[in-house]
This record gives C-alpha cells, sequence and structure tokens, in this order.
C-alpha cells in the first residue's frame, strides 16, 4: 500500500472553523522559525506565533468550499498538534490576508457604532429609569386609596 | 376621593409605564439571545484548549510557573489580589448588581491588599464612591460581550501580573442558571492555575496521557503560549455568563413591573367605573327629584 499523501488538517479561529478536511501540506510559524507538515509526521505539539499560515487543502472539503491551490491565513498566537498523522492548529485569530483590511476597518466602524450607541442607550436608559422611578413613588404615594 | 378625571390620568402613565416596560423586556431577551449564539461558536475552540492544557499538565507533573502552582492555597490573606468585577452598565435588573457587589466586598474584606478591575458602568460608579482601590486606568463597558473585548481585558490583567504588581486574579461574576432564575454571584481564580483544576479529569484508560508528543521547542513555552489563549476564553465565558444572567434579571425585573402594572390598571379601572356609576346614579336621582318638586309645585298652583 502506498504511503497516504494527505492528512487530515482541522484549523481552528477562537469564533470560528477556518479548515477542517483533508490536505497535502501545511506551514506555519512557530516559536522554532517556519515549521511545514507533511503527511506522516511524527507526533508533536508546537506554539505558533503571529505570521502568515499557508495550506494546500486536497478532498471534498477543499471541493465543497471550493478552495483550490494554495491558502494562506494570517494567524496570531495558538497552538500546533499533530496526533497519529491528525493536524489540529488552534489559533486566537485567523484571517485571509484579502479580508485583513477590510476586516480591520469593519471592526473600527463596528466599535464607533458600539460607543456611539452605547451612550445612546446609557442616556435613554438613564431617563427611563428616572421615569419609572417618579412613577413608581407616584404609585406608591397613591396605592393606599386605590385599595377597595 | 379622587375625581374621575384623576384617576382617569393615572390609568394613561401606568398604562405608558407598562409600555416601557414591556419594551424593555423585548429588548432584554433578544440580547441574551444573541449573546447566547456568540457563545455556542466560540465553545469548541476553548473546549480544544482546554484538552491540550490538560494534557500538557498530565505530561508535565513537574512543572513550574507563575501561572501556575502544584499548591496554592486558597487563603486570600497575605498577598496582593486582583479582582476583575463584572457588573452591568445600568441598573433595574433586580438584585443583579448587588449580588456580585456583595460577592466582591466579601472577597476584599479577606485579602490584605487588592486592586478592583472593574467592567460596568453600574459597579465603577459604586465602587468609586464606596472609597474602594479601584484601578482608574482600567475602563470597560458591559456591552455586547465580545472577544475583542475578553482579549483586551485579559491584555491588561496579564500585563499587570507579568510585572509583578499581584500575586493571584480573582474574578467576580455571575454565573447563568438558566430559565426564569436570577443567576448566581460567585468568584473564581483565574490565576495561578489550579493545575487539579485539569488533572482529575484523566483516568489511566484515556488514550490523551498515554500518546507521546514531542514538545518544540519545550512544553513550558507551549502551556504558558495556551494558558494566555485559554484565559481570554474563560473571560469572555465569565462576560456572556454575567451578561446572559444580568438580561434575565432585567427580563424578570420587567415582568414583575408588568404584571404590577396590570393589577394596578384592573384596581383603577374597577375604582374608576365605580366611580362613575356613582356620579350617573347621583345625577339620575337629582333629575327625578328635581321634575317630582317641580310637578308638585305645578299642582299646589292649581
Amino acid at each position: 500500500m502506498a504511503e497516504n499523501t494527505t492528512f487530515k488538517l482541522q484549523i481552528m479561529a477562537s469564533d470560528h472553523t477556518v479548515y477542517d478536511g483533508e490536505a497535502v501540506s501545511v506551514s506555519l510559524p512557530t516559536t522554532e522559525g517556519s515549521v511545514g507538515i507533511l503527511a506522516n509526521h511524527s507526533n508533536i505539539i508546537m506554539a505558533v506565533v503571529p505570521g502568515t499560515l499557508e495550506y494546500v487543502p486536497a478532498g471534498e472539503a477543499a471541493a465543497d468550499m471550493g478552495l483550490s491551490g494554495r491558502q494562506s491565513v494570517v494567524v496570531s498566537d495558538g497552538l500546533l498538534k499533530v496526533e497519529n498523522g491528525e493536524t489540529m492548529i488552534l489559533v486566537d485569530t485567523a484571517e485571509r490576508p484579502e479580508d485583513i483590511d477590510e476586516a480591520r476597518a469593519k471592526r473600527a466602524e463596528e466599535k464607533a457604532r458600539e460607543e456611539l450607541k452605547r451612550a445612546n442607550s446609557n442616556r435613554d436608559h438613564a431617563m427611563v429609569e428616572a421615569e419609572l422611578s417618579r412613577a413608581l413613588s407616584r404609585i406608591k404615594a397613591s396605592k393606599p386609596r386605590h385599595k377597595l | 376621593m379622587a375625581s374621575t378625571k384623576e384617576i382617569k390620568n393615572r390609568i394613561k402613565s401606568v398604562g405608558d409605564t407598562q409600555k416601557i416596560t414591556n419594551a424593555m423586556y423585548l429588548i432584554s431577551s433578544t440580547k441574551m439571545r444573541k449573546a447566547r449564539r456568540d457563545a455556542e461558536q466560540a465553545r469548541p475552540y476553548y473546549q480544544l484548549m482546554r484538552r491540550e492544557i490538560r494534557r500538557m499538565f498530565a505530561v508535565g507533573t513537574d512543572l513550574k510557573s507563575r501561572y501556575y502552582d502544584a499548591a496554592v492555597d486558597e487563603n486570600v490573606k497575605g498577598g496582593r489580589s486582583a479582582i476583575l468585577v463584572i457588573t452591568a452598565d445600568k441598573g433595574l435588573a433586580g438584585s443583579y448588581n448587588q449580588s456580585v457587589i456583595r460577592e466582591t466586598l466579601a472577597l476584599t474584606d479577606m485579602s490584605d491588599e487588592y486592586t478592583l478591575y472593574i467592567v460596568g458602568d453600574y459597579g465603577w460608579r459604586f465602587f468609586r464612591s464606596h472609597g474602594s482601590n479601584v484601578d482608574t486606568s482600567f475602563e470597560h463597558s458591559m456591552n455586547q460581550p465580545s472577544l475583542a473585548m475578553a482579549r483586551d481585558i485579559t491584555e491588561e490583567l496579564l500585563e499587570r501580573f507579568d510585572r509583578g504588581l499581584f500575586d493571584r486574579i480573582y474574578v467576580c461574576y455571575t454565573e447563568f442558571t438558566g430559565g426564569m432564575t436570577a443567576g448566581t454571584a460567585t468568584h473564581d481564580r483565574l490565576l495561578p492555575f489550579d493545575r487539579d483544576d485539569f488533572v482529575p479529569e484523566f483516568d489511566e484508560t484515556d488514550k490523551d496521557a498515554s500518546t507521546v508528543f514531542e514538545f518544540e521547542p519545550d512544553i513550558e513555552t507551549v502551556l504558558e503560549r495556551s494558558i494566555r489563549s485559554y484565559l481570554v476564553g474563560y473571560i469572555y465565558s465569565t462576560l456572556v455568563n454575567s451578561y446572559s444572567s444580568e438580561q434575565n434579571a432585567r427580563m424578570m425585573a420587567m415582568d414583575a413591573a408588568n404584571e404590577n402594572a396590570s393589577e394596578l390598571l384592573a384596581s383603577l379601572e374597577l375604582e374608576y367605573n365605580h366611580l362613575r356609576q356613582n356620579a350617573i346614579t347621583q345625577e339620575i336621582t337629582e333629575i327625578s327629584s328635581g321634575a317630582r318638586s317641580l310637578k308638585r309645585k305645578k299642582g299646589q298652583k292649581r
């Protein structure tokens, strides 16, 4: 039987799964420099550092996701594990290079919006709270008379 | 006795109040659903990360680091503690804020030296006016919790921890208990890790413990980096738990307010009808007695 040329690769960011399927190779930045993993790698656990991760997907999962050829993802700190030929990469954040500017701009926009919303909502809330407490004290003051 | 006009006014104002409480109820329920959905998405990553940390603890039984201690005594005294307190931005959430504040005060009473790191405007205002030792450079509002926010908080706390400003980090938050419950205010120690929290999950048959791994560059480095990432996840989960509890507490408070308003409206309506009935009866009596006396006068003339 021929040696496997692909292996199971799972790349997880804290808020989404980047890839889960077969792959031909993956290379990524670690504390020990750039490391490449092919099929049949020995068991290892390494620390991933921020940089660019590249992988070559294969098989059905890649076809399903419409991926072909070399893919690159910008990753942050994390962990790489190869266990019995299966590779798992856990990273805090992972973004495709073409998404980075957009993602950053979007985050900035979201943040600004959030701030604005928060300021408004806190002001509204303070008003509502004052109104409610006024209403409640009025109700309290008049309550004995309402009991029939 | 109040006039019908007065009661009419009161009915209107109670009705308006009920509209507000009802709207707040709906807003809270939407916010809670969204927070829980986000949390679900982050869960698999942190479960996997936890499993790897557990594995490393099981392999490296003699590891020493400031991030984890083989034997950390639960005695808070005699050390400098940082306490991350998660409160709401706003009130009107039943006893939610008060419970967390009480939990925090119990913890500060026990420690010799502490610094509070407060999330949420409500806690911020309370502890500042209460004269507690609050780190004022730490400002986070309790918005929709996000991973980015958890990451910021973790960075800020770890930076101070790494500088040796304190020996322990605690977090006071509210654990979400689901359903129509207010959640439980509680505290956990974030750092140093208690390795025992991880290790007992192993047993001899667990294949995680028996697979042999090579660590590059070494297990300490990998573990330390993993712990940082894991902390982000942990803080995120306390934020989500607290946020869900806050929204739940507000929903309950608003639900009770709605109910009270309905009761009040019912009794006001009753009183209003009663008064109106009385007024009508009185008018009829006046008219009919007036008519009778007129008739009598006419009769006497003839």
